[in-house]
């Protein structure tokens, strides 16, 4: 039977394959802006891979957090990026952009989804998987 | 709701979602770069300017001619010692003002105060060139000319740090010495009084003025490509 959390897990993994794969497109095309630019979408690429193969290991609070974190971050990045500009990264407000807001409207399902996995299903996350045979329930 | 779920999405099919989100986030940025392209107004490989390009290079264009304009009103004020002299170097300094202020938005603050000083300090050490030279001091003359060029490696090597992709130290130096050549044979042809190869200058640096307006713009355009869609 499919859970409600099942769902909501699955959901934090593809809008973490998503965004990383939206990141990982945009990357070129932001380190002709700068390298710090183009490394920070790099670093985002990255650390939305591990979170989205972390979860289709292990749904874990550490992964869950990880992924509430990461989706947060971006969107606020997002917001100082448009607005005052994201010191380092991108020090000075860009336009807003459509592919932009697509992507955070993604991100911010995953941290609604990662974060109610992480409040109100945490203790059950533990009795998600298949354990293997003979180990004591 | 129960404590029981099925098994995560595989790691195979999550690595085809992001591939595929990959390859329309490729898709969708280079339809709006096909879209921007489909205004009226050229780029010189056949490709068309979007508003917001042909914006930027229209208002570096009025910058660097107001540069070469009001560097040719102060030179003949210069020259001529007219009472206007005062107002019209105001005039040209304040366009390195407009200058440095054009690439704010890209660089930041301290990027543009600073291409502001060097080339405030282009228009000063050109003036004291043009009293040296007033002057018949070729030793003064000499050493302005070499302050002047190193003042040019200045603003190129600072062009180059911002954007070395698209202005390249050699190239933007390059384009720098022939404006700083050009407007020597502006000031010279003035001194000598040979009108006709005064005039005959101007057109050349106003043309040369366009061009690095021009290189400029289309490197802004290229290094941030975003901004121009």
């Amino acid at each position: 039977m499919i859970t409600r959390a099942a769902i909501e897990r699955d959901l934090v993994i593809v809008t973490c394959a998503i965004s990383a794969g939206i990141h990982a497109a945009l990357i070129p095309e932001h380190l002709t802006e700068g390298a710090a630019t183009g490394a920070g979408f790099a670093i985002a690429t990255a650390l939305l891979a591990a979170v989205a193969v972390a979860l289709t290991r292990v749904v874990s609070a550490a992964a869950l957090a990880s992924a509430a974190v990461l989706f947060g971050g971006l969107i606020v990045g997002y917001g100082l990026a448009v607005t005052t500009g994201l010191p380092l990264f991108h020090p000075h407000a860009e336009a807003v952009d459509g592919l932009a807001l697509f992507t955070k409207a993604v991100e911010l399902l995953g941290l609604l989804g990662a974060t109610h996995l992480l409040w109100r299903l945490r203790p059950a996350l533990a009795l998600n998987y298949p354990r293997p045979k003979g180990t004591p329930a | 709701m129960t404590t029981k779920a099925a098994r995560p999405i595989p790691l195979a099919l999550t690595a085809l979602i992001a591939f595929f989100s990959a390859l329309a986030a490729l898709a969708v940025s280079s339809g709006h770069d096909a879209h921007a392209h489909g205004n009226p107004a050229g780029h010189a490989d056949g490709t068309t300017l979007t508003q917001k390009e042909l914006a930027l290079h229209n208002g570096m264009r009025v910058l660097w001619e107001d540069h070469v304009t009001w560097t040719r009103l102060a030179v003949i004020s210069l020259v001529a010692g007219t009472p206007d002299t005062k107002a019209t170097v105001a005039r040209l300094l304040k366009n390195q003002t407009d200058i440095g202020s054009a690439i704010k938005p890209f660089y930041g603050k301290a990027a543009g105060d600073a291409l502001t000083g060097e080339l405030r300090q282009h228009i000063l050490i050109a003036a004291d060139l043009i009293a040296a030279a007033k002057a018949g001091d070729q030793a003064k003359v000499a050493a302005e000319q070499a302050r002047w060029q190193r003042n040019a490696d200045d603003i190129a090597t600072l062009l180059s740090k911002a954007n070395p992709q698209h202005w390249a130290r050699g190239e933007v130096r390059a384009m720098l010495g022939e404006h700083l050549r050009l407007t020597t044979q502006e000031v010279v042809a003035r001194l000598q009084g040979n009108w006709g190869a005064d005039v005959a200058a101007y057109d050349r640096i106003h043309r040369h003025a366009l061009g690095m307006a021009d290189t400029l713009s289309t490197g802004l355009v290229d290094q941030f490509p975003k901004r121009f869609r």
